[in-house]
């Protein structure tokens, strides 16, 4: 099909805009598509294609096109080269790209512990006076469990 | 192992057994060792090496107990397997992955799966009752192993996983839970607008593909880029909500339309005493009115361990395994389920 505004060259893109409010669509060659919107450049796809192949892990060679086509990372250092193409997206869907938690560290849980340990205790202490063996057990058990934990923190 | 008593094993996991509406959650820690690429670009060498890196260390645990299974995927059985994926000890992605290991003890409350997607992947299962004690103990466990292998992790990123869905503290929360009056009210455009808020999504259940059995659902939230607390909160407000929700709508059912809700209650407890072939959703799908049943009292001769122990062992695998039915002879596995349900009811029948 030929441009429907010079008819000289083949119709590639689909144009589509509103005048005086109605839906009008031209089929345009690549000239004057560009001309139209304004001067923007479109981008062939055979220029897009090994821009996103080129840009890959020099740790595990993914490239770009990888991960966008299943969401998926090659290695932990993939994230310096492709977390910046979707941090907008992320602060869209999610609003935000950014993570203000910090690295589970065992011994930061210490005081937990022992505070649990401690109730457990008197808990325990309680169940015995009242004769209610069957959640005693459980009690008694948990605390084993807590003293290992401690144990194994320190 | 010895996968008879694996099949009739009930888990620890519904510890609760009357009126529950949440039924249990799931706690999941993504995680892959620094210096490591991710298991798709691990030849088999390194993979192995990562498994045994994690089983030696992992198998000091002291969640353990000192009981936990270790099985190595591809050397298991094809009924193992299944076995273990109808039990959500093993995922539908670790079906195709190569050079995976599993650990598990025998209250199926911890799991480690070994070489799926991530190099680690530990699972915290329990009732709903101890969401807080299993969140607080599971974060200790983890915490452990980070020091010990040393984890990815990239400050203002968090801990770095092959999907970034799980930046941030790497982390999902799902929970099990069992939603009748919903559905029967279509209140579905509720209970939707209530996830959605969250993030919160719909997710298979027992990492399977299917998504709800009867009225039961498994909802899933990932951390992506939030803290523990952050993740938690989402999750456990996201539940009262919707056992808020549950209770409200039983209670007007109860008032409102009290006669066919015991019609279909009394309806489906005939089907699961006399029917001589039950497919699994119908069954599910009786089983589900047959516990709203045993939860609003109607029917009070039914101990509720009844649908824990009913839970996994009417998944099809469970059934062809134990009861010897060949692999495409769907009819003799209906009529085993049919006689496996009223073998169950009979157990479970007590004076009130």
């Amino acid at each position: 099909m030929l441009c429907s505004r010079c008819n000289k060259k083949e119709a590639e893109i689909t144009y589509k805009e509103y005048v005086e409010g109605k839906k009008v669509t031209l089929f345009l060659c690549r000239e004057c598509a560009e001309e139209l919107a304004s001067g923007i450049r479109i981008i062939p796809e055979e220029e897009m294609i090994p821009h996103e192949t080129l840009i890959k892990c020099n740790v595990c060679g993914t490239s770009l096109r990888d991960f966008r086509n299943n969401f998926l990372m090659g290695c932990p250092t993939c994230y310096d080269y492709f977390l910046p193409y979707f941090k907008e997206v992320f602060d869209r869907i999610i609003h935000r790209s950014y993570f203000n938690g910090e690295r589970l560290k065992a011994e930061n849980f210490t005081q937990f512990v022992e505070s649990e340990l401690q109730k457990l205790k008197q808990t325990l202490e309680e169940l015995k006076e009242r004769e209610e063996f069957k959640e005693a057990i459980k009690v008694r058990d948990r605390i084993r469990k807590l003293e290992n934990i401690l144990k194994w923190i320190s | 192992m010895d996968i008879l008593k694996l099949i009739e094993r009930v888990p620890d996991l519904f510890s609760e057994t009357n009126g529950n509406i949440v039924q249990f959650v799931i706690y999941k820690y993504y995680r892959d060792l620094d210096g490591y690429k991710f298991p798709s670009k691990l030849s088999d060498e390194e993979l192995k090496e990562i498994q045994r890196k994690v089983i030696e260390v992992a198998k000091e645990l002291p969640m353990w107990e000192n009981n936990f299974n270790i099985v190595e995927t591809q050397q298991a059985t094809t009924e193992l397997t299944m076995i273990l994926y109808e039990r959500g000890i093993l995922g539908s992605e670790s079906l195709q992955r190569r050079n995976m290991a599993l650990m598990f003890d025998e209250s199926e409350r911890h799991i480690i799966r070994v070489n799926e997607r991530d190099h680690i992947k530990l699972i915290f299962r329990g009732a709903y009752s101890e969401m807080d004690e299993i969140g607080e103990e599971s974060q200790i466990y983890v915490a452990l192993l980070d020091r010990a292998l040393n984890f990815a992790f990239k400050e203002g990123i968090g801990y770095l996983t092959s999907s970034p869905r799980y930046l941030g503290h790497a982390l999902s929360i799902s929970a099990m839970i069992h939603i009748p009056a919903i559905f029967l009210l279509g209140q579905i455009q509720n209970f939707s607008q209530i996830l959605q808020r969250n993030l919160i999504v719909l997710s298979g259940l027992m990492d399977t593909t299917i998504q709800t059995y009867g009225a039961f659902v498994q909802i899933k939230i990932t951390s992506f880029f939030d803290s523990f607390t952050e993740t938690k909160t989402k999750m456990a407000s996201t539940l009262e909500e919707i056992v808020e929700l549950e209770n409200q709508l039983r209670n007007l059912i109860y008032a409102d339309r009290p006669v066919e809700v015991e019609d279909r209650i009394y309806k489906s407890l005939a089907i699961l005493q006399s029917a001589k072939l039950l497919s699994l959703m119908e069954t599910y799908e009786h089983l589900s009115n047959l516990r709203i049943g045993v939860d609003l009292g109607y029917i009070k001769d039914i101990h509720p361990g009844f649908f824990n122990e009913v839970f996994f062992r009417i998944l099809p695998y469970h059934i062809k395994i134990y009861y010897g039915v060949p692999e495409d002879d769907l009819i003799k596995e209906a009529e085993m389920r049919a006689l496996l349900i009223q073998e169950l009811l009979d157990k479970y029948h007590y004076e009130g």
